[in-house]
């Protein structure tokens, strides 16, 4: 099973689609994953601090540098090039998997 | 009118709901937790505020990266409660606004992170020797486990007890002050004791279990003849592919009951396997999978036919058909060098 592949949960596939527009904090990540998905979406702060160090361990975002140096009490995160192709892989798989449901329910129909 | 309370409690892990659920009722009988040790829970009065508490357990942190993990957990309101028990425990509590959602108060929002925590919460106890004392002080009598405790407990009493005496002649030599490396040589020369036995003369076994396509739940018994921290190592037979992802959508979550039905341990099976260290009372446990932990109550997963196999070992440092005087020796025998090289270096250090 290659990473590229692996269909993620809906707490991974916020994460990325929040920082696919660029860099962004933990909280800045939970805030905007909640109006992404019209509040139906909560990311608990334990689910994304473990997320975050999962995905680090996986390559699919790193931690930036803090600004001037030194030291941040805020991680700023920001998506790699593989994270960005887990993000789009998962994306087709969803649409795949929509489009295929959309011709069998369209079929059931007629 | 009392001020603070001390209920001697001690959090267990496998009723962990009910656990926050004790310390937000404390809560909202104007009790705010103060501190949590191993055996008791110190509270404060204090009605004019509602607390809602979580309890995390991140992985290892560093004292910066702790900052860090403290400062994002509190821009979602969350305040660090500090405790001193070593539980491996870190607790948090935001005030209690009946107008939010009851997300608000998670720290876990799926399945998944949550069982990965659990998962850590169970490895860090079982780490440290002392959190599983009374797991064997309540379990048969008479076993080498038992001994291996209390020859923990004797150390750590001549320890304690020769701390107290330098203090009192007020003769606290630099040397002796920190002395955690002391409690790390012990737990050294203990995993040592452990690992030696596993290398060559553990009892291990292998069995196939749970073959069948990769929907519902499976299970299998197995059976611990005594007390011993048994290392258990599920593995699913085949590597997934791609194409496999399709029923394999997120990842099963595996369960371990004992006679009771009470949880001993739970956790994530990821695709390579897992691995968990645990240890068990003698008896008899079921180990489950449930395939479909990621989907919502009465559904499962699309299943292509796929069939899978997990291998259970186990490997325990007990020996079959060995004499109980005979770890008596074994355990005992280490204690002896361990106090001789310990007792060498005190009397060089007090020269």
């Amino acid at each position: 099973m290659t990473d590229s592949f692996e269909p993620l949960t809906e707490s991974y596939f916020y994460i990325l689609l929040c920082l696919y527009g660029g860099p962004n904090h933990g909280y800045g990540i939970m805030q905007k994953t909640l109006a992404l998905s019209a509040g139906n979406v909560h990311l608990g702060s334990g689910t994304m601090y473990g997320a975050a160090g999962n995905m680090i361990r996986k390559g699919w975002i790193e931690e930036l540098p803090p600004e001037g140096g030194g030291f941040s009490r805020r991680r700023m995160y920001r998506l790699t090039d593989a994270g960005r192709d887990v993000l789009l892989g998962e994306v087709a798989r969803l649409r795949h998997l929509t489009d295929v449901a959309d011709i069998v329910i369209k079929e059931g129909r007629t | 009118m009392k001020t603070g309370k001390t209920l001697w409690h001690s959090f267990n892990i496998s009723a962990f709901d009910e656990e926050l659920g004790l310390l937000n009722e404390m809560s909202e009988r104007g009790w705010q937790l103060q501190d949590m040790r191993m055996f008791y829970q110190k509270y404060v009065r204090d009605d004019s505020v509602v607390y809602r508490y979580a309890i995390d357990c991140p992985p290892e942190l560093s004292a910066f990266e702790f900052n860090q993990y403290r400062t994002e957990f509190a821009d979602q309101g969350w305040t660090y409660v500090p405790t001193h028990g070593r539980t491996g425990l870190y607790v948090f509590r935001k005030p209690y606004d009946p107008s939010l959602p009851e997300a608000e108060y998670l720290l876990y929002t799926d399945e998944f992170s949550f069982q990965d925590m659990k998962s850590r919460l169970t490895a860090g106890i079982n780490l440290f020797g002392i959190i599983w004392l009374p797991e064997i002080l309540l379990s048969r009598p008479c076993m080498p486990t038992l001994l291996l405790a209390l020859s923990w407990l004797i150390v750590a009493a001549a320890d304690f007890s020769r701390q107290r005496r330098l203090k009192r002649v007020r003769r606290v030599p630099k040397k002796y002050r920190f002395h955690l490396w002391r409690y790390s040589g012990l737990v050294a020369s203990l995993l040592l004791v452990l690992w030696l036995a596993y290398l060559f003369g553990g009892n291990s076994s292998q069995m196939s279990m749970m073959s069948g396509p990769t929907t519902g739940t499976q299970s299998t018994e197995f059976t611990v003849k005594a007390p011993e921290l048994y290392g258990l190592e599920m593995e699913i037979n085949r590597p997934m592919s791609a194409t496999d992802a399709g029923t394999m959508l997120r990842y099963p979550v595996f369960t371990i009951t004992d006679e009771r039905g009470q949880i001993v341990d739970s956790g994530v099976l990821y695709p390579d396997g897992e691995r968990t260290y645990k240890f068990f009372r003698a008896g008899t446990y079921s180990l489950s999978v449930d395939w479909d932990a990621a989907c919502a109550p009465g559904e499962s997963l699309p299943n292509d036919g796929t069939v899978y196999s997990i291998h259970l070992t186990y490997h325990s440092s007990l020996l079959p058909d060995v004499p109980l005087w005979v770890y008596t020796v074994w355990y005992f025998g280490w204690l002896a060098v361990f106090l001789a090289i310990y007792g060498a270096r005190k009397r060089r250090l007090d020269r």
